[in-house]
């Protein structure tokens, strides 16, 4: 900070505890009053909406609404497989990145790994979690899942396991909370990326992927 | 941008002519009035969720200054850095220096109210370098050269053959020569287009829904993913944000998530919802070398310290204007500034001054549908009284108005008087407007009979006094 | 009759509202019968003049306090206050309290007021709990098809939606068909619509379209502004659709002209002319 930004700082805090009738703010987050600390804290809940037991059924449901299509394999080793047939069904043919975490599996020699470089239609990512709520993938940012895929390819294939399923916004928010470092970013994704700004109709693929492909595996995630 | 507040009143009427905008506003009832609807009736939590975020925004405004050094301090200790701005120009300065320091000649922007209000496309271009709007609207209006006509859809005015038009002329310089007309296509020439520039972009400059203290990440909302390329693509990341949308906690913030989503565009959820705090991690292969927020003010103190408070609960969803029928029948541009609707008609004067936006609190019929659907509980007709209060105690309205208003009220808090004048007035019109019922024009009533008749007065004599002729008869009968 | 429901009504203030007194006489009387009807005393304050709204909604709150204080004198004392207008009952019982905020004298007088005023159908519904059947004389004839538009005050500071509705039910020979969009402001808003008369004009023009798509021969509704608005754009465009306020229909007292027809009124003793605009 400049010193005419320290002296903005100084200025808006000035005015706020004014306004709230308080002499003066404090200067650093030392001096927080307990009753704020605490309530930062106790990360309490609000009122979440009911949305049933079948969290995969609610979860699948949700997504189709939004245009994602969603597909069960029996196990990791059929991921490769998924995203072949996948992409000629749809008749995609291009280049492929997938993330890092991924790069065990049994890809053709061609594939990416890393970030995405803008010239690959397709991406193959994990995933953190995936909300019943509201049928998102919620994506962490690490070295190993590099954010960019999320948004610069044409179509991106996600692979998801059944024990990542939560209920709602929150409990994807709460095992974000839960990684260290923070990751810098966490994306939830609902559906292809879409614009209603021409005539208020939608429109599919403004600036993000046009498709988006689930690949649900039971059981857990490799540690 | 520069207010034109004060042309209200010419400039709603011009709206109104507008046979395109007629059009393209009808576009507002169909794309948002029944999908909200439709996305809450399915949550029947929805008025416990909606008092818990207003309780929740109230907290947060009484402790204010707490919640933002905590925010503060967690961005800090994501590797990120956090600047003020007590107005506007500050505002713009902080972002011009971190542009010019980082040797920036593009930035890629995504959609900023705050950076509306201070203009910063225009000190950026001042400096020398080139913003670009990516959200599909912003970008439109760009082009066209014009203000956003909607929070949360920008350019809702434009047709798509002005779309087609605005594209047609700009895209030229870049081989697109063709003037296409579906949507699809124009959507898509679009994208083209600005992935380019996105590739291009020294800085990303974007809003922020909401601030959350606990972990110093910010939320950005957006359909289209324009933010999150603007977030991540770019070396550098700013973030310009107003002081009212820091929360305590992640839980807090999804809470609000819910009410704005369903609120804004009738979704479960937008497409993209992202948390982002600092620049890239160690090992990262993605993401900006260097994160900036700049906290904003900009009057939100003296909305704090005044009766307009309540006003800072809001989350910016559009929905109070997507329900205004002012707002349907005039359009954004009319409210001559970067707020429109009801919320605009509230915060304008708060921050531009009542003097130069007069018109605005009174432009509503005190209707409050707004307040109805309004997911934050915002009273906004009672705020438009408050302001309404302040034109009347500093004499901003027409001196006819108040004139005419102050003999009334003179009048009536005198009954006999009242009783005596109302006679008066009841016995000549209704033996004016005896043969047709109703009057096509009479003097002083220009202002109503411009658009519809004014109905005669049903029969001779005031209720009162025929009240009172027939009580006398029935105890005289008696 | 629910609990909460009085058994014996008791004396009720007519609250006539300066439109009834100066556009619409046969608001008044109507209201009075039916209050009578359900068996209320109804008494007349003489020095009652108007609500104070178009002060307070211009922001001149020192004379909407010098005008709520001569409606709380006036109606002091007396178990209810009915007002045939959501608007005008809205103000008392929301905006009265509020005006007198701080004042330890008016405040607690304004709040005694608020709490025992009631726009009329609601008073009837809610309040006496009247069952429609029994209320409505066999005289309330309103043949074919009409519709109902929600004035804005009304609606959302009393919740009145269902209580006319409820009332119009019992009425021999009507049909009430519903227009779409019947909860959007027609465009009145007191001061509004001679300050903004092009605004006004738009949404006064929809709101005549709504009513027209229905192909209802009337428009009912319970406050005058709303009823003066519409009845003047659909005469100025020409429109043949009756105007009534619901009190009128409800006490079968249509035998006068609709609102901004050809006046026939009682005090010719004129015979109902058919309703017939021109
Ligand atoms: S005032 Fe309410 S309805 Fe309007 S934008 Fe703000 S939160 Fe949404």
């Amino acid at each position: 900070m400049t010193s005419g930004e320290l002296a903005a700082r100084e200025r808006v805090l000035g005015r706020i505890s004014a306004a709230l009738g308080r002499e003066r703010s404090i200067a650093s987050v030392d001096q927080l009053p307990a009753d704020v600390s605490d309530r930062i804290s106790r990360h309490q809940r609000h009122t979440l909406p009911t949305i049933g037991d079948d969290l995969v059924g609610r979860l699948i449901t949700q997504m189709e609404a939004v245009l994602m299509s969603v597909v069960r394999l029996q196990s990791r080793s059929d991921v490769v497989e998924a995203v072949r047939f996948y992409c000629a069904s749809e008749g995609i043919d291009g280049p492929m990145t997938v993330s890092p975490a991924l790069a065990d599996l049994d890809w053709p020699a061609e594939t990416g790994v890393g970030a995405a470089s803008g010239v690959e239609l397709t991406s193959v990512t994990p995933c953190l979690a995936a909300v019943a709520e509201t049928g998102s993938v919620a994506l962490a940012s690490h070295a190993a899942t590099p954010a960019t895929l999320n948004f610069l390819p044409d179509n991106h294939i996600i692979v998801l396991y059944e024990n990542q399923v939560v209920a709602h916004v929150d409990d994807a928010l709460a095992k974000m909370r839960d990684l260290d470092p923070l990751p810098r970013a966490l994306n939830f994704v609902t559906g292809p990326s879409r614009t209603g700004d021409i005539e208020q109709t939608i429109e599919i693929g403004a600036h993000g992927p046009r498709r988006m492909h689930v690949l649900l595996l039971p059981g857990d995630p490799p540690v | 941008m520069k207010p034109e507040s004060l042309a209200f009143s010419a400039n709603a009427s011009r709206a109104l002519l507008d046979e395109d905008l007629k059009a393209a506003l009808s576009h507002v009832k169909t794309g948002f009035v029944g999908k909200r609807l439709e996305a809450i009736s399915v949550v029947p939590e929805w008025q416990q969720i909606r008092e818990e975020a207003a309780a929740l925004k109230n907290h947060v405004l009484d402790n204010l200054d707490h919640y933002l050094v905590a925010y503060e301090a967690s961005v800090q200790r994501n590797g990120g850095h956090v600047h003020w701005a007590s107005d506007g120009d500050e505002l713009a300065r902080v972002v011009v220096d971190i542009c010019t320091q980082a040797g920036a000649r593009t930035v890629a922007k995504g959609k900023t109210m705050v950076g509306e209000e201070a203009d910063v496309n225009g000190a950026l271009e001042a400096a020398g370098i080139e913003p670009i709007e990516t959200d599909l609207g912003e970008y439109i209006i760009q082009l066209a050269k014009e203000p956003p006509s909607h929070i949360i859809a920008p350019a809702v005015h434009k047709t798509k053959e002005q779309v087609a038009d605005l594209f047609h002329e700009h895209h030229q310089q870049y081989g697109l020569t063709e003037r296409l007309i579906d949507r699809g296509a124009l959507v898509n020439e679009a994208r083209t287009v600005l992935r380019e520039k996105f590739r291009v972009a020294d800085v990303g400059i974007t809003g922020a829904n909401f601030l959350i203290a606990e972990t110093g990440q910010h939320v950005l909302v957006t359909n289209e993913g324009n933010g999150d390329l603007t977030s991540n693509l770019p070396r550098v990341q700013i973030v310009v944000v107003g002081i009212e949308k820091v929360v305590p906690t992640l839980e807090d913030a999804s809470s609000l998530l819910r009410l704005l989503a369903r609120s804004a565009t009738g979704q479960h959820f937008s497409n993209y919802t992202s948390l982002m705090s600092g620049p890239k991690r160690e090992g990262d292969l993605d993401g900006p070398d260097a994160f900036h927020v700049v906290l904003v003010d900009n009057k939100r103190t003296e909305m704090l310290a005044g009766d307009l408070k309540e006003m800072l609960r809001c989350i910016r969803c559009g929905a109070c204007m997507n329900h205004c029928p002012v707002y349907g029948s005039v359009g954004g541009h009319a409210y001559g500034w970067v707020y429109p609707g009801p919320m605009g008609s509230v915060v304008t004067p708060a921050i531009i001054g009542v003097e130069k936006a007069k018109d605005l609190p009174h432009a509503c019929t005190l209707n409050g549908r707004c307040a109805e659907v309004c997911p934050m509980s915002i009273p906004l007709p009672k705020l438009l009284r408050r302001h309404r209060q302040t034109t009347f105690e500093r004499g901003l309205q027409s001196a006819n108005a108040r004139y005419g208003l102050g003999l009334w009220a003179w009048a009536a808090s005198r009954p006999k008087l009242y009783r005596g004048l109302t006679r008066m007035s009841v016995s000549l019109l209704s033996r004016l407007g005896r043969r047709r019922g109703h009057f096509r024009r009479l003097p002083f009533a220009g202002g109503w009979t411009q658009a519809r008749d004014l109905p005669a007065p049903q029969g001779g004599s005031t209720f009162m006094s025929l009240y009172a002729q027939q009580r006398s008869a029935e105890e005289a009968g008696q | 009759m629910s609990p909460e429901t009085q058994t014996t009504p008791g004396t009720v203030g007519l609250f006539v509202t300066c439109l009834v007194d100066l556009q619409r006489p046969n608001v008044g009387f109507a209201s009075i019968r039916l209050l009578e009807a359900a068996g209320c005393k109804v008494v007349v304050p003489e020095s009652q003049t108007c609500c104070g709204q178009p002060a307070y909604n211009s922001g001149d709150n020192a004379s909407a306090q010098r005008i709520a204080r001569n409606v709380i004198e006036a109606f002091e004392g007396l178990d209810h206050v009915v007002a045939p207008s959501g608007s005008c009952a809205g103000m008392i019982r929301e905006h009265f309290p509020e005006l007198f905020e701080g004042d330890a004298e008016w405040q607690p007088r304004a709040q005694a007021l608020a709490e025992r005023t009631h726009e009329l159908t609601s008073f009837l519904i809610d309040v006496l709990g009247a069952d429609p059947a029994q209320l409505i004389p066999d005289t309330a004839r309103f043949d074919g098809i009409v519709t109902y538009h929600d004035s804005c005050s009304g609606l959302r500071e009393l919740g009145i939606k269902e209580q006319p509705r409820a009332l119009l039910a019992s009425v021999t020979g009507l049909d009430l068909k519903e227009m779409d969009d019947t909860e959007v402001c027609c465009g009145f808003g007191g001061t509004f619509c001679v300050k903004y008369p092009d605004i006004s004009e738009r949404m006064v023009s929809d709101k005549a379209a709504l009513v027209k798509a229905t192909g209802a021969g009337a428009v009912l509704g319970g406050d005058m502004g709303c009823l003066l608005n519409i009845a003047g754009r659909l005469s100025r465009l020409d429109q043949d659709v009756r105007v009534y306020h619901v009190a009128e229909v409800l006490a079968g007292m249509t035998d006068v002209a609709p609102i901004g027809a050809v006046n026939n009124a009682i005090a010719d003793n004129g015979k109902a002319n058919e309703g017939t605009r021109r």
